[in-house]
This record gives C-alpha cells, structure tokens and sequence, in this order.
C-alpha cells in the first residue's frame, strides 16, 4: 500500500491510496463515519480499473491523521477479535 | 462481536455474526474472493496441440483449474520474490501436461515438478482427444490474488444476509396459510399458533407477510447481525480461507497505520 498526499490542511486530508479497493477503504470509511469529529469521510474512484480510490477526510478541528490513525487501530481490533472467536469455534 | 458456527465443511463454512458493521462483514466475503493468495497456471507453452479446441482455449482451460499446495507460504508472489519477476524456483512451480488419444485428457494428467502441489480435483476434463491427436504442453504456475484475474480466486460462492427476524401478533388463530406459502418450511402450528422454527433459514421473499392479513405477521432484519456463507475453490479448506481472510485485513490495516505513522 502506497498513499500519496494530495492535500493536508489543519482538518482536511485527501489522500490518494495506490493499488488499494474496496475492502479495506469501505470498511475505513464506515469506521470514520462513526466518529464524532468527523465531519466528512468518502471516496472515489475517478475511472474503475484505471484510477486509484481518493479519499476525502474533514474532522471538525482534529488533525485528520490522527483521525485515520485511530480508525485503523479499531479495524486493526476488529480483525483481531474476529481471528480468535473464530479460531476458537473452528477448532 | 460474536461468532457463531452454524455449519463447517471441508470446502463450505456458514456463521453467524453479530455485533459488526455490513463493512467488516463484506470485507470478510471480498477479501475471501479476491484478497488471498493461491496457485494457478499462469504461463504454457504450447509444443503440439492436435486436438479440437484452440490453443487459447486450452490455456483457459488449465488455468482454470484449482491448485492445491501442502505448504503455500514456500512460495512468493512474482512482484514481491527475490528474482524481482523475473522467475525462479521460488514464485514458479513448472509442469508438464502430455497426453495422447483417444480419450480424456483430466486435471490429473498435470504433472508438477513440486511434489507437493498437485490439482485440487483429479476429474477435471479438459478436452477429449480423438484418435491420433496429442496434446504437449509446458508452463508454469505463479501465486497471485483473485482481483488479478478469477483463476486465483480461492472464494468462489461467498455471501452474507442480514439475519432475518420474523415477528408474528398476537391475533393468530392458526390458519396454517403461512406454512403453506414459505418455499423454506419456516412456520408450524402448534397448538393453535403460528410458530418460527429456523428463523435463519429465511430467504426474506416476504410470501409470509402477504399470506397472512395485513400487519399480522412482520418481517425485519437485525442491522447488525449477518448470516455468512463462503465456499471455498478447492485451493485450500474453507476453515484457512477465512482465517487467511481475516488476517490479509488486519496485514492491510496495519500497514496503512505504519504508512500514517510515518506522515505524521
């Protein structure tokens, strides 16, 4: 995963993420909706196959790295708790 | 969160899980299908082809078939192997395919040099020779993701459904009309009242809801509560492919965090 910088103000950040799709930019994006500071979280892909998804993030004030940061830390939790309830009922 | 096991066969899984978003729940069933790594015929060459079908449709063909490895983590994806892509023991593994009719040519006829890979089905047909026709093929197979092309897709039938809740009032004098309209056998009558049996099994048609009079019987479903299914290629059991799943996510996640932390 590669991310590009496209724009980063005080609570503003547009971030370009190469190579990456749905599944992990859906899932960050539902995460970041859920947020209280979090005014705007979306998406797009200008042209499917062709482009790289965009993702715009606004925060009311809160510095929007930390923002994503935090978020990927409840997926990261997510992921994990899933991988062992389900260890634990496949055994 | 909670998980719970419904079902669990070798090349089939059904759980229930609640307490999730439809984010994480679909994140599960896309990485299944497109984000874990297997092998499949990626290159051939063609030394003698007699047969009915084109070259090309033969290449499909052996691509096609679902490749199965005692150990998948010996081997590298091309783009990130120490050779660079260029191709070496460690992202390929060669095979040899020569067959002669009459008769079928099946899945079993691939020969790895690998000991340890082999087709994940021995029936596979992949093109009947007649009498005089050969077929001699060499290539190799490379380990990619299903968003690269589908012949490395390891989840093949993979779905999710909100769990169904069906609520029936208190006025029910037992007709029997809802037991005859659900195609799943949901409802029974007992003791002069509708009951639900296996709420899970429901297909969410609604032909309850218009059976019965307006209001009478009620159909929702528990936002955040899924029913998975994921059914597996024959690449690897579909007990790995979700665990696999899971982690390819996490891997992802943490990267992104690695990636932030370094802007920050």
């Amino acid at each position: 995963m590669n991310l590009k910088i496209i724009k980063k103000t005080e609570n503003q950040a547009v971030i370009e993420f190469v190579g990456e799709g749905h599944t992990i930019l859906n899932l960050l994006r539902t995460e970041l909706l859920a947020d209280e500071r979090v005014l705007m979280a979306t998406y797009d892909t200008k042209f499917p196959i062709m482009d790289n998804p965009v993702f715009h993030l606004t925060t009311s004030g809160e510095d929007p790295i930390v923002v994503l940061r935090e978020a990927t830390g409840r997926i990261i939790g997510q992921c994990e708790e899933f991988s062992k309830q389900y260890a634990e009922a496949v055994r | 969160m909670k998980f719970e096991l419904l079902q669990l066969e070798e090349d089939r899984i059904r759980y229930l899980l609640s307490g999730v978003t439809a984010a994480f729940a679909n994140g599960i069933r896309r990485a299944c299908m497109s984000e874990v790594p297997v092998l499949a015929i990626d290159e051939i060459s063609i030394y003698d082809n007699t047969s009915v079908l084109f070259d090309e449709q033969v290449g499909l063909r052996l691509g096609e078939v679902p490749l199965q490895a005692d150990d998948l983590s010996v081997f590298a994806q091309p783009e990130e192997c120490q050779c660079g892509g260029s191709g070496c023991p460690g992202c390929r593994v060669d095979f040899m395919l020569s067959a002669e009719g009459p008769g079928m040519v099946y899945s079993s006829d691939i020969q790895f040099t690998d000991p340890s890979v082999r087709p994940a089905f021995d029936k596979i047909p992949i093109v009947v020779l007649g009498e005089g026709e050969k077929l001699v093929i060499e290539g190799y197979a490379t380990k990619h993701v299903g968003k690269e092309h589908s012949k490395w897709q390891a989840g093949t039938l993979c779905g999710y459904k909100n769990q169904p809740s069906l609520e029936i009032s208190e006025s029910c004098d037992g007709c029997g009309k809802c037991v005859e309209a659900c195609p799943r056998n949901i409802f029974t009558v007992e003791g002069g009242r509708a009951k639900t049996t296996n709420t899970l099994e429901c297909s969410l048609c609604k032909l309850c809801v218009d059976a019965c009079e307006p209001g009478a019987i009620s159909l929702s479903l528990i936002p955040s509560s899924f029913v998975v299914s994921i059914e597996s290629a024959g690449n690897m059991p579909v007990k790995e492919l979700v665990a696999k799943a899971a982690e390819e996510i996490k891997r992802r996640a943490e990267d992104l965090d690695a990636k932030l932390a370094e802007l920050a």
